[in-house]
């Protein structure tokens, strides 16, 4: 019986996994077209793809990683509601980037009206730095681990003390990539202020970081 | 050509940095003044250590939860989208039923005798009805009849006098 059932279900699997192998070779606006003509993998593909990265953006953007997840996945619902209004001769990752974007302005904002959000994240900051030293990769010699411990919360404070608006053009061009123009359409501002906000970020960057990797 | 002064250098770095500056004359500006001045040397190292620091930071993941919980929220928000569920067998019995309703409400139509024509009543004179101030009187008396009779106030008031005042 047992020998039955795995010869029913390995197919499938098989199948499945091919279906889900498929959809990680096409585009985004590809994936988005199956999704809308009724793929059920094809979603979860563009989860795949933007989970991290959209983490890693918020994150860096609002300091707080907890509540970084909460922001990403209702990025992730907000697309699957409206995707089938994404015009698919735009990019699908300059769309996604904006949403996120725009929810990691609100938080922000919301944040600055409730002082009592930003006291929750200064002591979850505090209560990072008491983790133990096992958590560390201690394949690593200690001095290595150090420096490398201190230059990531060194970098890490550095950006957060970027002005807000400074801070999502800096991520944007520095971590993801991103062009100008896109960097314009996910900010909703214009080519001349993404320049000047991100000369000025780097420039804060610059003198905030120096004189820690001296 | 014209040496560079920091300002400028500052104030045009992110298109150095970006590699917006491709014309060759404007960019060995930019490389004569960055082995020149001291000071713009280091902002430019500060900044490409500190972004390779940055790059080299490693990135968050999420956490295990989070995809099971994401996955619990799309499934729920499809359904929301679908609307309500019906069974093809519970849509298909409501529309028969609409559809027997629609037909027995036509031939109750077309059952239904034609409505017969009133005749039109002949016209009568309404009384006219006459209000006086104060204690609400009305009469439904033909005016003209009390004017003959020699009432002095016409149209259907009452007409109370003492006893004796009348020649």
């Amino acid at each position: 019986m047992r020998a039955i059932l795995k010869r029913k279900t390995t197919p499938v699997t098989t199948d499945r996994a091919l279906e889900r192998e498929k959809l990680h070779d096409l585009d985004d606006g590809q994936v988005v077209s199956r999704h809308l003509a009724g793929d059920p993998q094809a979603f979860g593909t563009l989860v795949d793809r933007y989970q991290v990265r959209l983490l890693n953006f918020v994150n860096r953007t609002i300091g707080d990683r907890e509540r970084a997840e909460d922001l990403v996945q209702e990025v992730f619902i907000r697309v699957f509601r409206h995707i089938h209004r994404f015009d698919q001769t735009k990019k699908f990752s300059t769309w996604i980037y904006t949403i996120a974007s725009n929810l990691a302005k609100n938080e922000l904002r919301n944040r600055s009206r409730n002082p009592l959000v930003l006291f929750q994240t200064i002591k979850k900051n505090w209560d990072a730095d008491h983790r133990p030293l096992q958590f560390e990769d201690t394949t690593a010699r200690p001095d290595d681990l150090y420096r490398k411990r201190y230059l990531k919360d060194a970098v890490d404070s550095c950006v957060k003390e970027l002005p807000e608006h400074h801070r999502a053009v800096f991520v944007l061009r520095e971590l993801e990539g991103r062009s100008y123009q896109e960097i314009a359409e996910i900010t909703g501002c214009n080519l001349g202020t993404v320049k000047s906000r991100l000369n000025r970020a780097r420039n804060t960057f610059a003198h905030l970081i120096g004189p820690q990797l001296d | 050509m014209a040496s560079m002064e920091c300002a400028e250098f500052l104030d045009r770095y992110t298109d150095y940095r970006d590699g917006v500056v491709t014309a060759p004359r404007d960019r060995r500006r930019f490389e004569r003044h960055l082995a020149t001045c001291e000071t713009c040397r280091s902002y430019d190292t500060a900044v490409r250590r500190g972004v390779l620091a940055l790059q080299g930071a490693g990135t968050v993941t999420p956490s295990e939860q989070f995809r099971t919980r994401l996955d619990a929220r799309l499934r729920r928000e499809a359904l929301t989208l679908a609307g309500p569920l019906v069974s093809p067998r519970v849509g298909a019995a409501a529309g028969l039923l609409v559809a027997v309703a629609i037909t027995l409400l036509a031939l109750q139509a077309a059952r239904r005798p034609a409505p017969l024509e009133a005749h039109a009543l002949p016209p009568v004179p309404f009384p006219k009805p006459v209000a006086q101030a104060g204690a609400p009187f009305v009469t439904f008396q033909d005016p003209r009849a009390l004017t003959a009779a020699g009432n002095p106030i016409p149209y259907g008031s009452a007409l109370i006098e003492p006893v004796g005042t009348h020649h």
